[in-house]
């Protein structure tokens, strides 16, 4: 397994894409992690006298319209970007592999089920979704996660169910269930190790797309309510200031698009390594 | 394909059926009483007889399957119910509100394939070479780029720094035409970013899967010009997936379109959705989703269909 893991990592490192995104992800990592004790600032600390003030060796990325620290601000938001979109994909991966697996390996009326409920909340654009249930339910960061987690179940659901039917199909699980293995012990020993590879895939291009409506539904007022920092309401508030000074509205964006590249590199860089039909066309 | 026509509408008028069903027991089943929160927001401490009030008025205080009852036969007459901000019928104002984002939407859909297309056919030609890395970078950075991020970046280059473009509003095109068109130009190229980027690596992708058929090596075999097999034979048939992607496409326009309408205040439906959130104004949140959500199973149905006319196969299944 670890052997598998490095041959498999030392593929990656081949592809440009995951340097990149290796890179950018290490260095936002880092910030997100140890940010708050880089810099001195608390991000809802206000200066009256530094409104609007461009970027200095005491505040880096410049203060925005009350004076506080940009930078503060953009380390505080990226804990709440990525902790809402790890968390939801979590939720999202676990609760969606169970029914496609589920779905996939007993079939009948749970794969008519799982699969026509899939279909149906496929049909909602997620980000009317989203808007709904946060209207409905008030937007906590809590909320929030449950939320988008909700709105990403369906497709984790489609590529377990699928694996699942082919991996199923394999000679070495009809031999266990014929040595009396029980179902579960086949679903967690036999199928799950080898349908993770696309659900990785999924996994890391839904983090980009729980990022992008964390940070529009912030963006619109909708997101995690103040003290919290957060990148899209800082756009929002900063975009009234525009004519002003654009580098409230610069440097979050710089990291919001960043972040979601690098998120959406890594995605590629895993489907190109992880899928054997892709990764022989072209040797 | 008479066969198939039934069953996909058949298999429509199911999902509809719950759809609606779902957004009435989504309204009156999660936590949260609207009464509470309608009032919250005038009053700091609303009594229980201005709770009451607000309950009948919505019809809060009947059972439940009374309420799902009269829900349904005011849907079946089109009633949506009036908004509790200005007391007109939810369906007259979004039917006034979904042309003004159709004139941002369809240029935008029809912007991204025009700019897509051609550069995923260029980046599939060119694989592996800089064309290629060029072009694959550049769409992933487009569908990363949160829509305000790019609404906001061409505002502050063409409203603000070059002068040459309003940078927001809406006036209708029947009173100043060319005031109009000024006005949708950045929306449109804010909102068709994201798409043009998807384009782009669908269609590559599909082109890349296409050249590697058999036929395209058939094809390249009996001496055919690299023009010839890409345009000939491969193009069409990897046209395939990005026209059918047409349900997805119209998902991440209606995403965009709540952002970007914000961005550019513009009146439109995904404004009006924001605006009835923020006010708490459940009928029209209702009614909202309930139109949008129904257009998406329409469009799905129409991509399911056309695809059955394009490609024999499907109809079999």
């Amino acid at each position: 397994m670890i052997k598998r893991f490095r041959a498999t990592f030392r593929l990656l490192l081949k592809s440009p894409q995951f340097v990149v995104s290796l890179i950018l992800l290490s260095v936002i990592g880092f910030l997100t992690v140890f940010g708050p004790l880089i810099t001195p600032w608390e991000p809802w600390s206000i200066d009256a006298t530094k409104r609007f003030a461009g970027p200095s060796l005491q505040h880096w990325l410049g203060n925005d319209e009350f004076g506080r620290d940009i930078f503060s601000n953009i380390v505080y938001g990226a804990r709440i970007s990525l902790i809402v979109s790890i968390l939801s994909m979590t939720f999202a991966s676990v609760v969606g592999v169970i029914i496609g697996m589920v779905a996939g390996y007993f079939r009948g009326a749970w794969e008519m089920l799982a699969m026509r409920g899939t279909d149906i909340m496929l049909c909602f654009p997620p980000m009317l979704m989203a808007i709904f249930l946060v209207a409905l339910t008030g937007p906590s960061i809590v909320n929030l996660v449950f939320v988008i987690g909700i709105l990403f179940i369906p497709r984790f659901a489609r590529i377990a169910y699928s694996s699942t039917l082919s991996v199923a199909e394999i000679q070495y699980v009809e031999g266990a269930r014929a040595i009396g293995a029980r179902n579960w012990f086949i679903l967690l020993r036999h199928i799950l190790p080898n349908i993770l590879a696309p659900l990785f895939v999924q996994f890391s291009l839904g983090l980009g797309s729980a990022i992008l409506i964390e940070s529009g539904l912030s963006f619109l007022g909708l997101g995690p309510p103040p003290p919290a920092a957060s990148w899209g309401r800082m756009i929002s508030t900063a975009q009234r200031y525009l004519s002003v000074s654009p580098f409230g509205v610069l440097w979050p964006s710089i990291f919001i698009s960043a972040t979601v590249i690098a998120v959406n590199l890594l995605g590629d860089a895993l489907r190109d390594t992880l899928d054997p039909r892709i990764r022989n066309r072209s040797e | 394909m008479i066969n198939y026509i039934i069953r996909r509408l058949v298999q429509t008028a199911i999902t509809t059926f719950i759809v609606v069903s779902l957004i009435f027991f989504l309204v009156h089943l999660l936590p949260g009483d609207p009464a509470r929160t309608i009032l919250g927001g005038m009053t700091a401490q609303p009594t229980a007889e201005q709770i009451a009030a607000v309950r009948e008025q919505l019809g809060l205080d009947r059972p439940l399957h009374i309420q799902y009852l009269t829900y349904l036969r005011d849907l079946a007459r089109a009633d949506l119910g009036e908004s509790l901000v200005n007391n007109r019928p939810v369906l007259d104002d979004i039917l006034l509100r979904v042309p003004r984002t159709l004139q941002i939407a369809v240029p935008a859909l029809i912007l991204a394939t025009i700019v897509g297309i051609p550069l995923g056919v260029v980046a599939a030609r060119r694989r592996r070479r800089m064309g290629d890395l060029v072009i694959s970078t550049i769409s992933v950075a487009a569908f990363s780029l949160p829509s305000f991020v790019s609404g906001l970046l061409l505002v502050v280059v063409f409203s603000i720094n070059l002068q040459w473009l309003p940078a927001s509003g809406w006036v209708s095109p029947a009173d100043d035409f060319a005031g109009f068109l000024s006005r949708i130009i950045l929306p449109t190229i804010a909102l068709a970013v994201a798409p043009a980027g998807l384009i782009m690596r669908m269609m590559r992708s599909s082109m890349l899967e296409q050249l590697g058929q058999d036929y395209a090596t058939t094809a390249r075999a009996k001496g055919l010009t690299d023009q010839k097999v890409v345009y000939g034979h491969v193009f069409r048939n990897s046209m395939m997936p990005v026209v059918t992607s047409l349900g997805l496409q119209a998902g991440f326009l209606f995403t965009g379109s709540v952002i970007v309408e914000n961005v550019f205040n513009w009146p439109g439906i995904g404004n009006m959705l924001l605006d009835s959130v923020l006010n708490r104004d459940y009928p029209v949140i209702q009614g909202m989703v309930l139109v949008v959500s129904l257009a998406f199973v329409l469009i799905n149905l129409i991509t399911d269909l056309t695809y059955g006319l394009i490609d024999p196969r499907i109809r079999y299944d």
